[in-house]
């Protein structure tokens, strides 16, 4: 049988109670008692539920700041730098190939003046004089992916000289890849030597007025020469 | 309860923390306390069962909003008290919270008869002698030994309603009692 605290003890007493008196109360708790089975299956019934009803560990608001922040910051992260893997990738793999690209290039009769070129490429046209101008994002990927247009400002430069006019004056009509046998671009002068090093470059055909002209250049039009 | 309070507290932090052997000693420490709460009220063992599972499902189901600083089982009556109000509705549609804080008293059962002692017989026939409230509070206070600002907060009372409640029902336990 419990026993009564102290504290209890004494309000019974100050309340005119022996505690004796309670003994058959007391007893009497001791007879109502769930059954065994009740008990084992209840307490199954709790700790193996599908629905998991003891606590689990709550996160607090900082770790749930943190994580939702963490998640925010990935999300950006990937937004930014999506872009640029893109951009990336397309780089390492052009669409079109650089063995593919036409050895001769023909520009179309319309657009054989000073302002503007056509890259064949399907690069679409590009302005010499617009350089910064701004492209559609399909075009930017295409003059990343493949080789640059070649826009021959300076062998322009050279034959509005050779012809004493204007640059704008001078049209490129169509554009040939070259390897040159050597440094003179495959044509030599009988007063300078020539190294012999395989020089890449451009066999150019320009139409000032009514005249045309072929120029051999290297690739950076570092090195210009008249045939 | 006060011996217990230090265990008690630690078994509580475990359980929150989703420590199962924790929440399975203070289950084991409470369920015959719970169940004895319920039967004294319903008098009937299948109900007081159903209502000890309710109770401690509902208990372990929202075990993260027990205020540690509290002692646990005022926290289980409490639930249990409110399932019970539910039950006694749902029987009974009139019910009234205020004319019946407890279910009416109801004479031993046959077999509470047969299987009791002479002397549990007795206590309980005096027990019966006192209203719901009075038995409530007398049991919470003499079995489970309350505070009374516990008992205040299982029962919806003050303090020092509680304390007049026990004191006016053990004078009526003295005059009821067979010299």
């Amino acid at each position: 049988m419990k026993h009564l605290s102290p504290e209890i003890q004494n309000e019974l007493h100050t309340l005119g109670f022996e505690v004796h008196e309670t003994d058959s109360l007391l007893f009497l708790e001791e007879a109502f008692l769930p059954r065994d089975e009740f008990v084992q299956n209840l307490e199954q019934k709790i700790f193996t539920a599908p629905k998991k009803l003891i606590p689990t560990v709550t996160p607090s608001p900082w770790q749930l700041f943190f994580s939702r922040s963490q998640a925010l910051a990935g999300l950006i992260l990937i937004i930014i730098t999506a872009p640029l893997i893109f951009l990336i990738v397309k780089n390492n793999y052009p669409v079109q190939p650089k063995d593919t690209l036409p050895t001769t290039n023909t520009l179309p009769e319309q657009s054989r003046d000073s302002s503007s070129l056509e890259d064949n490429t399907g690069a679409g046209s590009i302005s010499p004089t617009e350089k910064s101008a701004p492209a559609p994002a399909a075009t930017q990927l295409k003059m990343m992916s493949a080789p640059q247009a070649p826009t021959f400002e300076k062998v322009r430069s050279e034959a509005a000289k050779d012809f004493r006019t204007t640059i704008e004056n001078v049209s490129v009509i169509s554009y040939e890849k070259k390897t040159w046998p050597d440094a003179c671009l495959g044509i030599s002068s009988p007063l300078k030597g020539c190294a012999t090093v395989v020089t890449p470059g451009f066999l150019v055909t320009i139409q000032v007025g009514t005249s045309t002209a072929l120029y051999h250049t290297d690739t950076e039009e570092k090195n210009i020469r008249r045939e | 309860m006060e011996t217990l309070s230090f265990n008690e507290s630690s078994l509580v932090l475990a359980c929150k923390k989703g420590v199962s052997t924790a929440c399975g000693q203070l289950y084991q420490a409470y369920v015959t306390q719970v169940y004895r709460f319920v039967y004294l009220r319903t008098r009937h063992k299948e109900t007081a069962e159903d209502i000890t599972s309710e109770t401690f499902l509902k208990a372990f189901a929202h075990f993260e909003n027990f205020d540690t600083n509290r002692l646990l089982l005022p926290w289980l009556y409490r639930i249990a008290h409110n399932a019970l109000i539910d039950h006694w509705r749902k029987e009974r549609p009139g019910f009234s919270l205020d004319e019946n804080w407890d279910s009416p008293s109801e004479d031993p059962t046959p077999l509470e008869v047969a299987v009791t002692s002479e002397k549990n017989k007795e206590a309980l026939a005096l027990l019966e002698k006192l209203n719901p409230l009075e038995k409530t509070v007398v049991t919470l206070r003499l079995w489970d030994q309350l505070s009374y600002r516990e008992i205040a907060s299982v029962t919806d009372k003050t303090e020092d309603y509680a304390k007049v409640i026990f004191s006016r029902a053990m004078s009526k336990l003295r005059k009821q009692k067979p010299q």
